[in-house]
């Protein structure tokens, strides 16, 4: 679980030191700041993209721009502001660049078909059965999350994955605070509804060691 | 705390239960509704907190890292003035692509002012100069012009303005002091001249001065100074403009002009009176000089079938004519003079200057 769990202590220097250490040439300090963010940047971008290669693609695009402008970066806002800003911006022009080239998005519904694609491309994973309950219940959770229309979707993830503020989701997207609460309470709701067969098994797994 | 506000507050709460549970029931135990709408969200994040998470490739991670610690390796091998210069150059051709069209256009429409303006100026200047040189032409005997050896010797007492054969900067530079009547340059002031004026007098001390080194440092040919001896009126030469004579001659001018410039703007006017006597009788010295240089140019003339006088020949004959007062044969010389190019324009302007038949 990454969500408010990165294990800093006081004592530790911030997001933002470690990148004005970076810039002043402190490596060690940048290895600090990329092990805090790499995992809950990464599922941010592979959740948002919904293709692995994509978002790997995504994913160094996004710290090789954060090493090239870490110059510009004054300190005004917060580090996971800014990480999340590029990454999201990253996406926008992925997003972009597929219209343009005619790739269908995922959550379009065809014509002729009553689901929208995501629904029925083929899961490359192992199916339920093959699967232990516990991951049986994740993948249904992805796939609930993957679900959700794009703008809960973010909010969503940027609160639950990397734990940040109502404040700074609502630096990142762009919109008020208390429409960034809204939306994520209309994904919950959506979630809640998708899994609701599941809250007891969640119950359960959450419960298991 | 309504229903409305509990809906907004949902989240707050969800978080304020680990700390304050007792509080959090308080606020829910009155509203079934809001007590329902905290549990479902509080379930709906339990199930995200379900989320399977990924690990990102590590060969994606280790090119980052790499990536870091080039950037970091570059910052220190240069001094960070040099990373900041980086940070904010832009390349020539891109500062060129923004600057903003209207300054580009600003800067177009100047150059185009300033040549249109340098234009016209340029050509009034030349005329100028062209005047000045030819007015002061007028002032100077024709042997000072070119091609003055093809006359001989019989034109030799002309020979004593060597500075005549100085170089035409410091010619025209000597006949601006002719146009410019400071007590220095004892010239005869060019036609139509105004009274001097008293700021002229540093200038013309100052290209006096410049002739003076001219002459000293041996700019001003030897025969120039072998000739002057020749010269059968050397009084004449140095009542002429002193600007253009030999080096002694332009030590005595310089004299003069430090003695003009040390002595007070009044006497500006004195010197007027003076150089305006000196003028007449440098008048009368051109008169009896013409009269020589009529007779050894019909001499010639008469001796030597085959001679054909130059272009300048004929501008200085005519000239002398002119100076003798002999109407007729000044517009014959300068009518041939005026059809060659070289000495159309001053010729023209002689014949101008000639009374009407």
């Amino acid at each position: 679980m990454l969500r408010r769990e990165r294990g800093l202590r006081v004592s530790d220097p911030s997001d933002e030191e470690l990148l004005f250490a970076y810039r002043h040439g402190d490596g060690e300090a940048f290895q600090t700041l990329f092990g805090r963010y790499r995992g809950p940047l990464f599922n941010f971008l592979l959740r948002q993209v919904r293709d692995r290669g994509r978002a790997e693609e995504l994913y160094q695009d996004s710290w090789s721009k954060v090493i090239e402008r870490c110059d510009e970066f004054r300190g005004d806002a917060k580090f996971s502001t800014w990480l999340y800003t590029i990454a999201r911006n990253a996406c926008i022009d992925h997003q972009r660049k597929m219209k343009f080239r005619g790739h269908a998005s995922l959550d379009e519904t065809q014509r002729g078909a009553s689901h929208p694609m995501v629904e029925r491309v083929a899961n490359p994973g192992l199916g339920p059965d093959e699967l232990g309950v516990g991951e049986a219940l994740r993948e249904r959770i992805a796939s609930a999350v993957e679900d959700l229309p794009e703008e809960q979707r973010e909010v969503f993830l940027l609160r639950q994955l990397q734990g940040l503020a109502f404040k700074e989701v609502a630096e990142v997207v762009g919109v008020p605070v208390n429409t960034v609460k809204s939306r994520m309470r209309y994904a919950l709701e959506r979630l809640q509804l998708g899994l609701g067969d599941l809250r007891e098994q969640a119950a359960e797994g959450a419960g298991e060691p | 705390m309504n229903c409305e506000e509990c809906k907004e507050r949902v989240f707050e709460l969800i978080e304020r239960e680990a700390v304050d549970p007792e509080g959090v029931r308080a606020i829910l135990a009155d509203c079934p509704d809001c007590r329902a709408e905290f549990d479902a969200m509080k379930a709906a994040l339990v199930l995200a907190e379900q989320l399977p998470v990924e690990e990102p490739p590590p060969d994606i991670d280790a090119a980052i890292l790499r990536k870091a610690a080039l950037r970091t390796e570059n910052a220190a091998h240069k001094p960070a003035t040099e990373l900041a210069q980086e940070a904010t150059v832009v390349p020539l051709r891109k500062r060129f692509l923004q600057t903003p069209p209207w300054a580009m256009a600003a800067v177009a429409l100047l150059a185009v002012g300033l040549g249109v303006w340098s234009i016209p100026r340029g050509v009034q200047l030349e005329s100028e100069a062209d005047s000045g040189v030819s007015e002061a032409e007028e002032a100077v005997p024709f042997a000072e012009a070119p091609g003055d050896d093809a006359l001989g010797g019989g034109l030799a007492p002309t020979e004593a303005f060597g500075a005549a054969q100085v170089s035409d900067e410091a010619k025209v530079a000597a006949l601006n002091e002719v146009r410019a009547p400071a007590p220095v340059a004892r010239g005869r002031p060019a036609k139509g001249a105004a009274r001097p004026a008293r700021r002229e007098l540093p200038r013309a001390k100052k290209r006096l001065d410049a002739l003076a080194k001219q002459s000293a440092s041996g700019a001003v040919p030897e025969s120039a100074a072998a000739s002057a001896p020749e010269a059968p009126a050397q009084v004449q030469a140095d009542d002429r403009a002193t600007a253009r004579a030999a080096a002694p001659v332009a030590a005595k001018g310089e004299a003069a002009a430090e003695r003009s410039v040390q002595g007070v703007a009044v006497a500006a006017d004195a010197d007027f009176a003076d150089e305006e006597a000196e003028d007449r009788g440098a008048k009368s010295a051109e008169a009896g000089d013409c009269k020589a240089k009529v007779a050894a140019f019909e001499r010639r003339l008469s001796g030597d079938k085959g001679y054909e006088p130059g272009p300048e020949e004929e501008l200085a004959i005519g000239r002398c004519y002119q100076t003798l007062g002999d109407t007729a044969k000044a517009r014959t010389w300068l009518q041939r003079a005026a059809t060659d190019p070289a000495t159309k324009r001053r010729a023209q302007k002689a014949l101008r200057s000639l009374p009407a038949n």
